[in-house]
């Protein structure tokens, strides 16, 4: 996500680059346009009939209700990832005798299908909403243990002395040497997890709830409305895009600003 | 020597580390006694690598880890320890760096700025630590002992990989730092020089395991620390030569 204009970074003003993003979108989109009139094929529907759609579904509420569905989903899930991972991989990282006893079950749980542990989930606990959080968190937490874990593992131990030496208690040690130095781990984890939990989160919709982007997508397959299909796409991605730059990358800046 | 107002008592009757890779371990120190003075300038010199950081660290508490005792005369003794290397924290500022090593609430936070002009920082206090040269960030590490008001100043080769003009402007700032406050000093350096330009008294270690083979007083009034000759004369007085370092030439500049 976002990472199609890093080259560009270097050299351009924003106002560049935004206006290499605008025109390279817009080829897109003329490309669509062109190979939608030529094929006049009912399962590839050009821009503007996908557009209508989308302001269709907009309009009829059932764009954010779905959305909003996929969203509480996403944010449930990610924040039990993201508490449970982390002390996990905090704990694997510390005490060596954990992360030996425990690496082999944090092996196979990477490895677990994500179909898998959605299928379980669903047949153990039923076709709940506990259900398909569950799921979704559980696919997420250990790559974020393991991400943790190297984190807390090349913590430095010469400022642990130093804060040692000079008093710092465990309260400012925490925040001011800990943490700063956890934090490119956590952003890392952030990322790539959120960037997971996404897809995660419809296939889980797609098999076993009534409401959200995956339940709606499944409905559009059903009916064969490709139309559909590409205006949740569309509203997809830039709900992404939006926590991505409005949310992430400044948490990002904020977070390395003291680097050179 | 065994001053009578002695302030710290050293005595280490064995320190080791368990070998790399295989059973058993490596000797550092044996037998080593000390008693400093209250106010005294003590200058460890050793070759490289013979146990003087491990020394330090047993002094500071940092390694709990070893046979014998140390024992200061006060209750609670405020300790401050510059390290090889500035160990500043690079997320916070310079001036954030020197207030963490207060406890929290204390009023000396309102001295920091005022310590940093004296250790020509006054300029960089809100810069972070990497936009500063590595002078720059030993003087910071400086400032962060000395707000303290530390009665024990440890220090383990505070001015190396520095070159030699920096190295001296920092003497100098070490030296008007500790004049006019009773703080005791233990220096660790393999430049012996360094040692006899500030010191009052020089303890020399061996190779490891490190005992003291020499341990001498320094006598060398205030004014005569700035004359080449004075100080060569007196080098050659402690250390019988006109080599600045202890041990082996050549030997790395960094070891521990």
């Amino acid at each position: 996500m976002a990472q199609g204009n890093t080259i560009l970074d270097n050299d351009a003003g924003p106002l560049v680059r935004l206006g290499w993003t605008l025109v390279s979108i817009a080829a897109l989109a003329a490309i669509w346009h062109l190979a939608a009139t030529a094929l006049q094929s009912r399962v590839l529907p050009g821009p503007i009939e996908v557009t209508s759609t989308f302001l269709n579904e907009l309009k009829a509420g059932a764009l954010a209700w779905h959305l909003g569905a996929t969203l509480a989903r996403v944010a449930a899930s990610f924040v039990l990832a993201v508490v449970i991972g982390t002390a996990i991989g905090l704990a694997l990282g510390r005490l060596r005798w954990i992360d030996r006893f425990f690496d082999s079950w944090l092996i196979l749980f990477l490895n677990l299908p994500v179909l898998v542990v959605i299928i379980l989930c669903y047949v153990w606990f039923g076709l709940t909403e506990v259900a398909a959080i569950t799921a979704v968190a559980i696919n997420k937490i250990p790559n974020f243990a393991v991400t943790m874990r190297e984190g807390t593992r090349s913590l430095s131990k010469d400022l642990a002395e130093m804060a040692e030496v000079y008093r710092f208690g465990r309260l400012r040690t925490l925040r001011h040497v800990i943490l700063p130095q956890l934090a490119p781990f956590f952003m890392a984890a952030m990322r790539s997890g959120l960037a997971l939990v996404w897809k995660i989160v419809l296939v889980v919709e797609l098999l076993g709830r009534s409401n959200g982007v995956g339940y709606q997508l499944n409905v559009a397959f059903q009916l064969f409305d490709v139309s559909l299909i590409l205006a949740y796409a569309i509203a997809f991605i830039l709900v992404v895009q939006m926590i991505e730059v409005g949310i992430l990358q400044p948490l990002e800046v904020r977070a390395g600003r003291w680097r050179r | 020597m065994a001053p009578l107002n002695a302030t710290l008592e050293i005595r280490i009757e064995r320190k080791a580390y368990p070998a790399a890779g295989r059973r058993g371990s490596v000797q550092v120190l044996k037998d080593i006694e000390l008693s400093v003075a209250a106010g005294s300038f003590v200058a460890i010199t050793g070759p490289s690598g013979c146990g003087k950081t491990t020394l330090l660290n047993i002094v500071t508490g940092i390694d709990r880890d070893f046979e014998g005792s140390v024992v200061f005369a006060a209750s609670e003794p405020h300790l401050a320890y510059v390290f090889q290397t500035p160990r500043l924290l690079p997320w916070r500022t310079v001036s954030e760096n020197v207030a963490l090593a207060l406890p929290p609430g204390d009023p000396r936070v309102a001295r920091v700025q005022e310590l940093l002009v004296r250790v020509g920082l006054g300029e960089v206090a809100a810069a972070h630590p990497e936009r500063l040269s590595l002078g720059m960030q030993r003087r910071a590490a400086l400032a962060r002992a000395f707000i303290l008001d530390p009665d024990f100043l440890l220090l383990d080769e505070p001015f190396v990989s520095l070159d030699e003009a920096a190295a001296q402007d920092l003497r100098a700032l070490l030296r008007k730092l500790c004049s006019g406050r009773l703080v005791t000093v233990l220096f660790v350096t393999h430049n012996t020089m360094e040692a006899v330009a500030l010191a009052t008294r020089v303890v020399r270690l061996s190779a490891a395991p490190a005992s003291i083979v020499n341990d001498v007083a320094v006598a060398l009034p205030e004014e005569l620390r700035t004359s080449p000759n004075a100080m060569a004369a007196e080098h050659r007085r402690i250390f019988g030569s006109n080599a600045w370092t202890d041990g082996p030439q050549g030997a790395g500049r960094d070891g521990s």
